[in-house]
């Protein structure tokens, strides 16, 4: 099919309407041959769908895209073009590429006439009807080259070795490679912007402490969706992000686009490295979103129905993983491992040569670390909030606040309004992060006390007594 | 300078809404922060309720906190950068007019440590892109800027 242009093959009368808006927007030719759906209901499926079960394929690993052989490059790539030449030769078949795009497109608000089935952004649904989505794509694809063993592969653009779009999606740039888009704006050797996905954007999403945070509510998106991943939607259609376009800076083009599965396949897999990333770090327990069904066409163009408790054991149920083992991502390369720091008498840590050269390459690697420091005790009377000072032990709180030196706070709550002495009368430990301060803590000579400060008042600050302390990097 | 702000002054968690005529300008809020923050682990999240982006804006929104002059070349390196959401405009038509949304959130949580010990806080949001002069948008619409109903924190 090499030197066929992919749109000419799609339906005009279908996608007649975005060329007119696209001419009232003035955004050039490149658009005139575009498909925006103006419809996108997709065929009109059976009355009841078939309840989905898993199949027996063999579990393989979804591989990241900067790893792929040639022979598994071209194994996609003539899935790909499968899957277009299935829009052609059948435009109605539920499987085929546009349909794939018009079925992202139904469920993201609809096309131009606005009318869409039930939306699956901005809340607590993104992840699950996605991971299903990429799995019936996944399917469809296989079963096209009759060949159960395609996965797909993910670009980690969180990893800052891979931030360039995959080369297999770009090069060639020509209608010759099944996995290019002509509509992308992303083109051979472009990087997404590390203040999009660097680690101090990917740290605290992969460290937010709820589902909600991570993966959203019933009623709202969480970071990962309204971070990240749109981000990346927007650089792809708009390398200059000062403008959305498609195909994947428009939700209802999105899915035209073969990148977009690769881009999925890295949030689906972000899901996995965050609840990997906690033990308390767990998908919601709610049976509204347990039960919850979406429908789609499988890979035998039946109508199913899968529910979200189905999705949530990739292995056992869709068949696939995230490998190579080895490739964590960047901000989470080094397992988290407790490195005991030694301590003198005053509780000064000592930091040794080597530690000093590992806080170094954590700096260079920006990975994020934690100071954990055990057997905390205050005097009984402390209460309200008290910053954790480094190396600046008298320093009153309005003098280090937002420096290096500030490594973060506590907080002492009284149960009551009578409760003097505040409820911490035991020993507890406190986590700080302290991934920024490290580069300057590596100078002050080697050695690290810890203080404590009240931030309300003047107060002076006092040595904070504890048992132990330890640096956690991930 | 080529470069407008307003605040508008919030009483509780309630914000007013102005529009500025100046392309691409940002806008800057004043807003009070809930005053159990600092006794709470819950998360720290913000709310625009009802914003719309400029015509043809990106739909990536970065706020940056008592920085008011921050614009779309402001580094995110900034220690003022609290961090930046996206919406993802639904079409074309919808791209053209300014994406909507009944309420865009961010999770300030990871910023927490910024904000402790301050009662209110004054926040620039700053669209990426935009245009005042496309055809398409409302004949109502600000010009180049985002505008919404509500800017509060929550801690849900």
């Amino acid at each position: 099919m090499a030197g066929t242009s992919h749109h000419t093959r799609r339906s005009f009368l279908h996608y007649m309407a975005y060329f007119t808006a696209a001419s009232t927007m003035g955004v050039g030719s490149r658009r005139a041959w575009s498909a925006e759906p103006q419809n996108c209901a997709g065929p009109r499926p059976p009355a009841t769908p078939t309840r989905w079960t898993p199949d027996t394929n063999p579990i393989l690993p979804r591989l990241p895209a900067s790893t792929l052989s040639a022979a598994d490059v071209t194994k996609l790539r003539n899935a790909y073009q499968a899957l277009r030449d299935l829009t052609t030769t059948q435009p109605n078949d539920p499987r085929g590429w546009l349909q794939q795009g018009d079925k992202h497109c139904w469920n993201c608000g609809g096309g131009l006439d606005h009318q869409a089935g039930e939306e699956i952004h901005g809340s607590w649904l993104f992840l699950p009807w996605h991971r299903a989505f990429l799995y019936f794509h996944e399917r469809i694809l296989g079963a096209l080259i009759n060949d159960k063993s395609l996965r797909l592969a993910y670009w980690d653009w969180d990893n800052a070795a891979n931030r360039t779009i995959p080369a297999a999606w770009t090069t060639p740039n020509t209608n010759a490679n099944a996995l290019w888009d002509a509509n992308r704006s992303a083109v051979a050797g472009n990087q997404v912007p590390n203040s999009l996905v660097g680690p101090q954007i990917m740290n605290p999403i992969i460290g937010a402490s709820n589902f909600t945070q991570f993966g959203g509510s019933a009623a709202n998106g969480g970071n990962l969706e309204n971070g990240p991943h749109g981000a990346v939607h927007i650089w792809c259609g708009n390398t200059m992000l000062n403008s959305a376009q498609a195909d994947m800076g428009l939700l209802d083009t999105a899915a035209q686009d073969p990148i977009f599965f690769a881009h999925h396949a890295n949030i689906d897999r972000l899901w996995t490295v965050w609840l990997q990333a906690s033990t308390t770090h767990k998908n919601p327990t709610n049976a509204n979103w347990l039960r919850h069904r979406f429908t789609f066409w499988d890979e035998r163009k039946r109508w199913v129905s899968i529910t979200v408790a189905d999705v949530l054991n990739m292995s056992n149920n869709l068949r696939y993983t995230y490998g190579p083992a080895a490739a964590r991502p960047a901000f989470l390369a080094v397992a988290p491992k407790a490195l005991s720091l030694q301590m003198e008498a005053d509780k000064t840590i000592v930091l040794p040569e080597a530690v000093k050269n590992r806080m170094r390459a954590a700096v260079a690697d920006k990975n994020l670390t934690t100071l954990r420091v055990e057997g905390v005790t205050l005097p009984l009377q402390a209460k309200g909030i008290y910053r954790i000072i480094a190396n600046k032990p008298t320093a009153v709180a309005a003098e280090v606040a937002g420096t290096p030196n500030d490594l973060g706070y506590i907080a002492i709550v009284p149960r009551t309004s009578k409760d003097e002495g505040g409820h911490m009368h035991g020993s507890f430990s406190i986590d700080l992060d302290v991934t920024e301060q490290l580069p300057k803590l590596i100078q002050e000579n080697g050695k690290l006390s810890l203080s404590y400060v009240p931030i309300t008042d003047t107060a002076k600050g006092a040595p904070l007594q504890y048992q132990k302390a330890s640096l956690i990097e991930r | 300078m080529h470069r407008w702000f307003i605040t508008s002054m919030m009483l509780g968690m309630l914000s007013n809404i102005w529009g500025m005529p100046v392309e691409g300008a940002p806008v800057t809020v004043q807003i009070t922060l809930p005053a159990d923050m600092e006794q709470t682990d819950r998360p720290l999240v913000l709310h625009i309720e009802n914003l719309q982006l400029p015509p043809q804006a990106s739909g990536i929104v970065r706020i940056f906190a008592d920085l008011p002059q921050a614009n779309a070349d402001t580094s995110t390196e900034d220690e003022h950068f609290l961090g930046y959401f996206t919406l993802l405009a639904k079409t074309s038509r919808e791209a053209a007019q300014g994406v909507q949304r009944h309420d865009a959130t961010l999770d300030l949580s990871p910023k927490k440590q910024l904000l402790v010990g301050k009662k209110a806080l004054t926040l620039t949001i700053v669209p990426l892109g935009g245009s005042t002069t496309s055809p398409a948008a409302p004949a109502d619409a600000t010009q180049g800027q985002p505008t919404f109903t509500r800017v509060y924190v929550a801690t849900p």
